[in-house]
């Protein structure tokens, strides 16, 4: 894969990205291309990267919903839920933030970044009141989604998050694993 | 002396004269290239004013015929209730009276007396006699009811079989309602049947008839469909009127979208129809989808069914009426379509839901795609659907072959007199430098028509003749300078106006590079939307083969259960 330059290539990496098969190399791509914001094609690639982000941010909530689901109020599988909520979030944050946008486009997909962390964050909690022991809620304070931006180079392949620590290809940068990860 | 004087006086002024002259040259030149400028701007204005004069010609021609298309609508119901309004009160009494009649609160003698007072008021309707009829038969005056029948029979055979056939029914007289379906059958031609038949297949789809007669017609509509099927060329009549019904349904592409490749692209018309193309599986498939989804909620009982039915048969389906009817649909279909009279036209004649009579194919097409205007309650759309799914599913697919066959290979782009041609806009690097060699090209033809004029080599010849010639008389190193100074300042001209003519060039070649972008970033969103959109074909065949007409007959006020023979 070379860095996207025209319309086409930013089109087939994002198309890349909605499969999630192959994050790291993509955005690694992504991150090298470059192209000319010009009428015609600058509205276009904005509707094409927010279809991407919301596309992503979608699959994000329904996985983040199954893997809670499936903890069974199990606190280890509820911290790691909300981490790779978190991982996925820096992950789109990347595609967000890359230079060959403009400011103003970054600004915006960040702010719907941050948007939608908050908004979820602040169902999570609403959520957790009904556990008195309070524990729930100092669980989601504790990791909370909102500091995706905090995160750095998350060149974890969200979709493949289990067999991440297997994956030599994705020892560079990554450095989530050695997060401490607070359960108290 | 005088030659001297001659001298000094004559340089002066020639000296002032060709300064002028220089001057004068500088200025015609720049005024020449700034007529040039606003010449092209005036042609670029103009051409736009012309454009939008025409779209504004055009919208308010739409405008006016929607506006009289809804004059005219109002004066075409008025026309409709002054000519025939006095029918509605023979068609309320037939179900008023049928409904008196079941709880037994208005007297005999006032059913008899008011049918007599309607027979007067509605001559040539046939609906009167059968008023009559019905109130002599609940009197118990055969006499009267067999001589009112034989009038109602005279105006209209069919119309009268069908509403004696459900009246008996209604009044749970099976023998009867058979013998008055097996008339009605007796006088149908599957090639040329009355509109009204929707009565008879709404009856049949909603569970009305009894087991025998449902046998009977769902017997009968098989025996119609083979009579039909054994005519030459059949087959092919169904796909052309299916893919007619519906390609109706065909979407219009949204003005906005795509408008780089709408005004660059020479191939933007078949890119459009075929987009629209494959944009109408997804319309056809909820367009069903929608239909069988529909719950068929069924009447209290049989009675408030028949009400239903002979509502509409006495209501909706009068030949004298038909002629207005139709002119009514027209109007409509142009306010519809916003005023595009052309296009309300095609969708009229595609419809044919106002023709007088024809054949039972075309009745099950109207029935499926223009519900309203053929009474055709959902159970009967379903059971067309059904009962059409082979027609429907051949004509779909033959839709579908067409518009991928269709579908321009290569997108043409045409920009400020540039060709070039893209697949799936990925050549963007191919192109680009084919439109930079272009302007390129077209920059250093048009460098090369900048020359000095004659007069300039002229002026240079003059001056080194003038030089040679002024070792001899001094006096002519003057006039050679000044033809070097003309010469000079004539090749200084033509460097400001190359100058100019690259500054043009390189803004067409931003302004025409950046029209190329947007068009190869249309063309890779237009070949994926068309993928998507393609790909929803299967969704309407999928769905036809899931669906059989046995499961869309009832026989919901029945108690008896139907024998198969």
């Amino acid at each position: 894969m070379r860095p996207p330059k025209s319309y086409a290539e930013w089109i087939n990496c994002f198309d890349s990205l909605k499969e999630g098969t192959n994050d790291e190399q993509t955005i690694l791509v992504m991150e090298q291309g470059s192209i000319e914001w010009t009428r015609g094609v600058a509205e276009r690639l904005t509707d094409a990267l927010y279809e991407t982000i919301k596309h992503r941010l979608n699959e994000s909530a329904d996985r983040m919903q199954k893997e809670l689901d499936r903890s069974n109020g199990d606190e280890a599988r509820i911290v790691k839920a909300l981490l790779s909520a978190r991982k996925r979030l820096a992950l789109m944050n990347r595609v967000a933030q890359l230079d060959a946008f403009p400011e103003n486009v970054r600004e915006s997909m960040g702010s719907i970044l941050k948007d939608y962390a908050k908004s979820t964050e602040q169902s999570m909690m609403d959520s957790a009141k009904t556990d008195r022991t309070g524990r729930l809620r100092m669980l989601i304070k504790n990791n909370a989604i909102t500091q995706f931006d905090k995160v750095e180079h998350t060149y974890l392949d969200t979709a493949n998050n289990d067999n991440a620590s297997s994956s030599p290809q994705r020892g560079t940068g990554f450095r989530s694993s050695k997060r401490r990860v607070i359960i108290t | 002396m005088s030659e001297r004087v001659i001298h000094t006086a004559d340089l002066s002024r020639l000296e002032n004269n060709i300064n002028t002259l220089n001057d004068n040259i500088g200025v015609v030149s720049d005024q020449v290239n700034h007529v040039n400028a606003e010449v092209h701007e005036a042609r670029a204005t103009l051409e736009n004013l012309i454009a939008e004069f025409q779209e504004f010609v055009r919208k308010d021609q739409l405008e006016k015929n929607v506006q009289l298309s809804e004059t005219r609508l109002v004066k075409v119901r008025q026309e409709l209730e002054t000519n025939f309004g006095h029918y509605g009160d023979v068609r309320r009494r037939v179900t008023g009276i049928l409904q008196a009649v079941d709880v037994s609160l208005v007297k005999k003698e006032t059913i008899a007396n008011s049918s007599e007072e309607q027979m007067l008021s509605a001559p040539r309707y046939w609906l009167a006699p059968c008023l009559i009829a019905l109130s002599a038969w609940l009197n118990d005056n055969e006499e009267l009811a067999e001589k009112a029948m034989r009038e109602a029979i005279r105006r209209n055979d069919e119309k009268t079989s069908l509403f004696f056939a459900l009246v008996t029914r209604r009044g749970a007289r099976y023998k009867s309602s058979r013998e008055w379906l097996d008339r009605y059958f007796g006088l149908q031609d599957p090639h040329n049947l009355e509109r009204e038949i929707v009565i008879l297949i709404d009856g049949f789809t909603n569970g009305i008839f009894g087991p025998d007669a449902r046998a009977k017609t769902g017997k009968k509509i098989s025996a119609w469909i083979d009579e039909l099927s054994q005519k030459t060329g059949f087959v092919e009549e169904q796909h052309e009127q299916w893919k007619t019904a519906l390609e109706s349904r065909l979407p219009k592409l949204d003005d906005e979208s795509y408008p780089f490749l709408r005004k660059y692209s020479p191939t933007w018309s078949g890119l459009q129809s075929s987009l629209e193309g494959a944009k109408l599986h997804k319309i056809i498939g909820e367009y069903f989808n929608d239909i069988f989804q529909k719950e068929v909620s069924p009447a209290k009982n049989i009675a408030f069914a028949v009400d239903a039915l002979l509502d509409t048969l006495v209501s909706k389906f009068d030949e004298e009426e038909l002629p207005l009817r139709s002119e009514e649909r027209l109007l409509s279909l142009t306010i519809q379509e916003n005023g595009d009279k052309s296009r309300a036209q095609q969708l009229f004649d595609n419809e044919k839901t106002t023709e007088k009579r024809v054949s039972f194919t075309q009745l099950l097409t109207n029935f499926a795609m223009h519900p309203d205007m053929s009474n055709a309650s959902i159970a009967t759309q379903k059971f067309s659907i059904a009962l059409s799914k082979d027609w429907i599913k051949t004509a779909h697919d033959d839709i579908t072959a067409e518009n991928r066959a269709g579908i321009p290979l290569q997108v043409d782009l045409s920009i400020n007199q540039w060709q070039g041609k893209t697949e799936d806009g990925s050549n963007e690097g191919e192109l680009t430098g084919s439109l930079e060699t272009y302007m390129v090209n077209r920059c250093d033809e048009a460098l090369s028509k900048v020359k000095l004029d004659l007069k300039h080599w002229a002026a240079l010849a003059g001056g080194v003749v003038f030089t040679f010639l002024g070792f001899g008389t001094t006096f002519l190193f003057v006039l050679a300078a000044f033809c070097f100074i003309y010469f000079y300042l004539g090749k200084k001209n033509l460097q400001t106006r190359k100058d100019s003519i690259i500054a043009e060039f390189d803004n067409l070649l931003s302004n025409s590079r950046e029209i190329l972008r947007a068009c190869l970033a249309e063309v890779v969103d237009y070949r994926k939307e068309y993928k998507e959109e393609d790909e929803n074909a299967v969704i309407v065949t999928e769905f036809l083969e899931s669906i059989s007409p046995e499961q869309y007959s009832f026989s919901s006020f029945d108690t008896a259960r139907a024998v198969v023979k």
